[in-house]
């Protein structure tokens, strides 16, 4: 996945989770995407939920590898 | 069809309270609601096949029985995965309809107007 910026997000999980993503988001322009990198077992039900709630979308995802990747885009 | 999320926060430490979440499930169930049951802290427990099977109530129906009704009629199991992990359970021997989710589908749920209990 080709993104603007990456965030390892490691074994956080649950609202902490999310939390990072959303701080993380703060620093991107409209446009721009993000790569998460998370070991975090409910990662694929978590960060799809978020971007359907703040209207990120969610562009790729690859949840059968180590870490699960998730590319979103700050929305415009 | 509304959707009800019940929390659950006990496992063997308070069956009485665990055994009553569930009944209350089947309630929604068998009124044709969509109900989601949110495991947390100790209720994590519950996701592990086998753990509720020597679970019971007064009055009740074991809660291995519950257990299977619910899931049997569509009710779904979510699972809080740092509970979860803090308590170095099995993650590959889940019972049937339980799902890994966190603090994220629960909002969103949640903002979808679901009435929520929590025990």
């Amino acid at each position: 996945m080709q993104a603007d910026v990456t965030l390892d997000a490691g074994e956080t999980g649950c609202g902490e989770l999310t939390l990072l993503i959303f701080k993380t988001m703060k620093t991107l322009c409209s446009g721009q995407t993000l790569e998460v990198m998370a070991y975090d077992l409910a990662a694929e039900t978590d960060i799809p939920a978020w971007c359907r709630m703040t209207g990120n979308p969610l562009l790729a995802q690859n949840t059968e590898s180590r870490p699960k990747r998730f590319l979103i885009q700050k929305s415009t | 069809m509304t959707k009800l999320l019940i929390n659950l926060t006990t496992a063997k430490d308070n069956p009485d309270k665990t055994v009553v979440a569930f009944v209350v499930a089947n309630a929604g169930v068998a009124t044709g609601q969509e109900v989601t049951i949110f495991l947390s802290v100790e209720g994590v427990r519950l996701a592990v096949a086998g753990y509720a099977d020597d679970i019971s109530s007064p009055g009740f129906k074991p809660l291995k029985e519950l257990l299977a009704d619910f899931t049997d009629n569509g009710g779904k199991i979510w699972v809080c995965p740092p509970c979860f992990n803090a308590r170095e359970l099995d993650k590959d021997n889940l019972v049937p309809n339980a799902t890994f989710a966190g603090g994220a589908p629960v909002v969103e749920l949640l903002a979808q107007d679901a009435a929520s209990l929590s025990y």
